[in-house]
Parts: structure tokens; sequence; C-alpha cells
């Protein structure tokens, strides 16, 4: 094992597998406890900011074989989110399984949790925000700044107004 | 043990009140030098990495909290700016505070993570009680949020949001609340 996989690997200790060849390049911010799977061939680039895992006890995180996670990337999950292979989400983007808190009422009780699933070979652009119950069918292409909070067709593309 | 290290614990024993060797002690006492300079109310909680560029008044309200996270969050403000944070406010990690002239929000705001609000000369940014800006949102100059109002992530907001509206998309849009919490998606 080189100096990097081992470093990434103990960079990674609080997940509960860790494939071949998975590189963390900066840092890794592990949080909540739960459950964490990864794939092999990984890569984590937090150099310029952290990668955010932040998993609820109880919670699982699947990150397929092949997923590259750019600086501020951010996956949340309180139950179920998992990656496909070949993922790509690119810096500030975000994946999450659980709003927080409620639009209406009482603002500090947690809604229930939704699974969140992308699918292979999907691409999260710059600041894109996947919302719970959203499922990402396969080679799904989101634009910068897209939310989408809905099952997307394979091989769409989407983009928020006044780009192209 | 030297006379100097004993004259120190007698000191320390006498003067320190005893709550600052306490972990929450210790924790407000942390917060209160993150927040040096600032008029701060009782029980205000920085967790986190806190970059303060403190050239104006900032007051922040009783029982405010600032998450940690992996980024630091900021609070820019500029010679003779205002800034104001009511009571029980809640800041989740990476929020961007840039201020030119005045930003005031009421109590019970929170904000999530990544939120940038920044006001400009003769565009003060107001913000009402119980607000919640989810993640990533920008709230550009000029902005008033009505009581209760929240603005869904990702959102830019560049007109005002009335009281217990939702704004949503960019530039956004409004809807009512109970729509959005009676299901449907968007993108």
């Amino acid at each position: 094992m080189t100096p990097l996989g081992l470093l990434s690997r103990l960079k990674l200790w609080r997940c509960a597998s860790v494939g071949a060849r998975v590189q963390v390049l900066g840092n890794v911010y592990v949080i909540g406890g739960g459950h964490i799977e990864i794939g092999d061939d990984v890569v984590f680039d937090g150099r310029v900011v952290p990668v955010e895992l932040h998993v609820g006890p109880s919670a699982v995180l699947t990150v397929g074989h092949g997923c590259v996670l750019e600086g501020g990337v951010s996956l949340e999950a309180q139950e179920r989110v998992e990656l496909g292979p070949g993922c790509h989400l690119h810096a500030f983007s975000k994946v999450m399984d659980n709003h927080f808190h409620p639009v209406t009422g009482k603002r500090h009780e947690r809604p229930p949790s939704r699974p969140v699933k992308l699918e292979a070979a999907v691409e999260v652009g710059q600041r894109a925000i996947v919302l719970p119950g959203a499922w990402l069918e396969a080679r799904v292409k989101l634009g910068p700044g897209v939310v989408v909070a809905r099952r997307v067709k394979s091989g769409q593309v989407l983009f928020t107004r006044g780009t192209s | 043990m030297s006379m100097a290290m004993m004259e120190l614990f007698d000191w320390l024993s006498r003067e320190v009140p005893a709550f600052m060797f306490t972990r929450r002690g210790l924790a407000r006492a942390r917060s209160y030098l993150a927040l040096a300079g600032c008029e701060v109310g009782e029980k205000v909680l920085v967790h986190g990495p806190l970059d303060l560029e403190r050239h104006g008044r900032v007051v922040v309200g009783r029982e405010s909290v600032f998450v940690g996270g992996p980024f630091s969050t900021a609070l820019h403000v500029r010679r003779g700016a205002s800034l104001i944070i009511g009571a029980k406010c809640y800041f989740n990690y990476g929020v961007q505070l840039d201020v030119h002239q005045s930003v005031r929000m009421g109590d019970r705001c929170m904000f999530g993570s990544y939120v940038r609000i920044q006001d400009a000369p003769g565009r003060p940014v107001i913000l009402g009680a119980d607000v919640w800006v989810a993640h990533g949102a920008v709230i550009n100059p000029g902005v008033t949020l009505g009581d209760g109002a929240v603005v869904s992530a990702g959102s830019v907001v560049n007109t005002d949001v009335p009281a217990g509206m939702l704004a949503i998309g960019n530039p956004a849009r409004l809807m009512s609340q109970r729509l959005c919490s009676s299901g449907g998606s968007h993108v």
C-alpha cells in the first residue's frame, strides 16, 4: 500500500468499509456515527474545502466504485443515501435525505427521512442540491445550482433557467 | 511545585469563577473570545471557527449558536456598519454575513450551511423573527424577509418576501408554505 493509500485509510477510519485504492486529498469531515461504505477507486478531493460525510446513527451511506467527490461536497444521511458507481459530485454540491426542519409547524421537530438514490455515472454540478426523495437514474446530469427532489429519468440533463 | 505555580493556583482559585473550569464554562469563555469586541448576550455559543472582521457594531442576542463544521462562518462588518442578531438564532457552518451598512435579524432565525447575506450602502437587509434560510441560499442587498418567511435551499432572493411566505428558486419566486408542505417536488 502506498503512503497516500495508508493516509487515506487513516482519514476514513470511522467508515465501516473502505475499498481498494481510495484516495483522500486534503480532509474529510466524518460525523454522526452511522454506517459508511466506500467502494474501490473513490477520490475525495478536500484540498481547498473538506468533504463532509454526515451520517446519523442507524443511517447508511454508500459511495459506489469510482466516485469522485470534490471540495465542499456534503452528503447528509439520516436514513439512506446511495451513490452508484462512477458518480461525480462537483464542488459544494449537497445530497441530503432529510430536511431537518419542517416548513410549517414546529421548526425544531425533525421530519421523516426519504432515501436518496443516485444510480451509475450521475453527475451533480457545482452547488447543486439533491433533496430528500430524489432518485437520479443512470447518466443523469445536473447543471450548476440545480435543486431536485424527484425522480429523474435515465440520461436526462437538467439546468436552471438562464443557463444552457 | 514552585512558589510561582502555587501563587498562580491561589490567584486562579480566588479570581476565576468556578464555572470557567466546567466544560460548558470553557465553551462559553471560548465563545466570548471568538466574539471579542461585540455586544454579546447571555449563553451565546460558538462551536467552530469564526472569521470575525469587525469594523462596526455587532450585537449577538442571547442563546444564539454558531455551529462548527468543515468551513468557518464569516462575519464581515465594514466601518460604520451594524450587524444586529436577535436572540436564539442558529447559524450552521459556512454562513457568510457581509455587512456594508446594516443587517438586522429578529429572534429565532435559522440559517443553513453556506448561506450568504449581503447588503449595500443604502440597501439594508432586514429579517423578521422566525425566518429560516436553508442551505446555500443567497440574500441580496435591499431585501426584507417578513416574520416566519422561509427561503428554500439554493435560492437567490432579490425581492422582499412577505411574512409566512416561501421563496424558492433562482431568482426566487414566492409561494405559500401550505402548498409546499402538502407535497410535490420542484427543479
